[in-house]
């Protein structure tokens, strides 16, 4: 029931998981769709304890994962299910 | 890890938190009625008895739930990471303290003194706890089918919980991260200790088998109802507001597992029937006094609104004791229990959080340059009001008032003020709502309201047929 309003969108979650250390110290910047809102809900309950952030706070990021939007087509990335993957330097 | 492995591991946790909650809510519940509880009831030849076993449930349900957030806290605060060993050691050292320290004396101890009032045929109230315990049936395993999934508990319930138990710490950024706006950092954080709590039981964040806790929480609350009326009132009166709550299908239902709306309505069955035993009982009672200050930090800690419906209590404890023998200092005590613990948690919070905004409301409505703004956004709030209660909800409303004009007051009378003047708030609160108004309605009304109706059914089913 949690992915009602899109069934891939879990694939793109758990391959983010999988990919991302399981740290606090870890930023995700995942850029989804704006709505349903559910789409940043789920990104920030799947990826914890990981910091999770909306676009706005990318550059905080250390890793940033677009799925179905326009930013996902930047050079670089890695492809995973619905989405791309781009993995910073650590600083 | 199945399963069923999981949700055995969360039952522990449950039946560990409720054991301890037996033992230190113990002088609160047990003990029989006071000698002017017995002359009254034999006078009115009313069923008036100590607690039934399923209110003793409920208080230790309730009881143990605060005392594993607060076992789970301080493991938290020694830099411990909690286990359920961990936190079954600390319920076991409150319990053993509890018991140690009081021993009730051989006359409290004593079973119901007067036999509770039928109030109507056998089978009626056998069949209706049938239906409410169908209910209850078809509820757990609805929100037991499936990973919890509401919106309320991926952004901030469940989040907070998972957080909580992945990081074994109250991080500050769950109330400093600016991007976690959504989070509501400003809300009480029971239900997240709770699901933290029990997920070291789990050992890790299993949130199919975490949903047992809100079963565990409707059966506490059909118990508290049917046990109070049945005490209060008669068997039938406690098992018709069981199978109406147990209906009460807005609120159990699975979208709402993993919220705090259904411990909410547990807190204020409580609440609201120690509110009514206060009343009834004998003024120098304190362990009545105690109940209502354990149900208020209850409600304080599940909800916001929890502190509105305490506040609103205590008005109307206030109200109905002006011109009785209860004016005063002993009059007081009512008051102080039921304002002070919804107060000293607000405090607790605040100093664990600091100060928040509440990006909900947009309280510079209320300054007198935008005053004249207030009556248009009202009348908008309470025509959707209307409109929900017209469309959705007129059969019952309708019902409720019929019966209301057949039916005399009965004990839960004081308590009737209290339930409007919360929706009157809620009313409020939509209005200086800073999103649109119409949508924080549609999307929050009938679930706030709805956590209502389980402790309206006190009010309701303690009433008789003229």
């Amino acid at each position: 029931m949690g992915f009602w309003f899109d069934a891939p969108f879990l694939a793109f979650l758990d391959e983010v998981d999988r990919r991302v250390p399981k740290t606090t110290d870890v930023t995700v910047a995942v850029l989804v769709p704006r709505s349903p809102d559910l789409y940043r809900f789920q990104a920030n309950y799947r990826l914890a304890p990981r910091r999770v952030v909306e676009e706005r706070w990318k550059d905080e990021a250390d890793v940033i994962a677009t799925y179905g939007t326009e930013a996902g087509r930047g050079p670089g990335g890695e492809a995973i299910p619905g989405g791309q993957l781009w993995v910073r330097p650590r600083r | 890890m199945t399963v069923a492995e999981a949700l055995a591991r969360v039952l522990v946790g449950l039946a560990g938190a409720t054991a301890a909650g037996w033992a230190v809510s113990r002088p609160l519940v047990s003990g029989g009625p006071t000698r002017r509880e017995r002359v009254a009831a034999l006078t009115r030849r009313e069923g008036v008895a100590a607690l039934t076993r399923r209110e003793q449930f409920a208080w230790a349900l309730a009881t143990g739930l605060l005392l594993q957030a607060i076992a789970l806290l301080l493991l938290l605060a020694a830099g411990i990471r909690p286990s359920g060993f961990r936190l079954l050691l600390l319920e076991a050292l409150a319990a053993m303290t509890a018991l140690l320290a009081y021993r009730p004396e051989r006359e409290s101890s004593r079973a119901a003194l007067v036999e509770s009032r039928i109030g109507g045929p056998r089978w009626l109230s056998a069949t209706l706890l049938g239906v409410a315990a169908a209910a209850w049936l078809v509820f757990s395993l609805e929100s037991l089918g499936d990973g919890m999934w509401a919106t309320d508990f991926l952004a901030f319930w469940g989040y907070k919980g998972k957080i909580v138990y992945l990081t074994s710490a109250l991080p500050r950024r769950l109330f400093q991260d600016p991007a976690l706006y959504f989070a509501h950092r400003e809300y009480p954080l029971l239900v997240p200790l709770s699901l933290a709590s029990l997920a070291a039981f789990v050992g890790s964040w299993h949130d199919e088998a975490l949903a047992l806790l809100y079963p565990a929480c409707a059966l506490a609350t059909l118990c508290a109802l049917s046990g109070f009326l049945e005490r209060r009132v008669s068997r039938l009166a406690g098992a018709s507001a069981a199978a109406l709550a147990a209906l009460c299908a807005f609120l159990y239902k699975a979208g709402n597992a993993g919220t705090a709306e259904i411990p909410f309505a547990l807190s204020l069955v409580l609440a609201s029937s120690a509110a009514i035993d206060w009343l009834e009982s004998d003024s120098a009672a304190p362990r009545v006094a105690w109940r209502l200050a354990l149900a208020s930090l209850f409600c304080a800690t599940l909800k916001q609104e929890g502190s509105l419906f305490v506040l609103l209590l205590a008005a109307a404890v206030w109200l109905r004791i002006r011109g009785t023998g209860k004016r005063g200092l002993l009059g007081a005590t009512g008051l102080v229990a039921l304002a002070a613990p919804a107060l000293a948690h607000w405090l607790v919070l605040f100093a664990l959080r600091g100060n928040q905004t509440r990006r909900d409301f947009d309280f510079t409505l209320f300054a007198p340059a935008r005053w004249r703004e207030l009556p248009a956004l009202f009348a908008l709030v309470a025509g959707r009001f209307v409109r929900i209660g017209w469309t959705e909800a007129l059969v019952p409303i309708v019902a409720i008032v019929v019966f209301f004009l057949v039916t005399r007051r009965g004990v839960g009378e004081p308590l009737l003020p209290v339930f409007p003047a919360q929706v009157f708030f809620y009313a409020v609160a939509f209005t200086v709502s800073s999103f649109d108004p119409l949508y924080a309605i549609d999307g929050a009304f009938r679930r706030i309201t709805m956590t209502l109706f389980p402790a309206f059914t006190l009010v309701l089913c303690s009433r008789e047929i003229r």
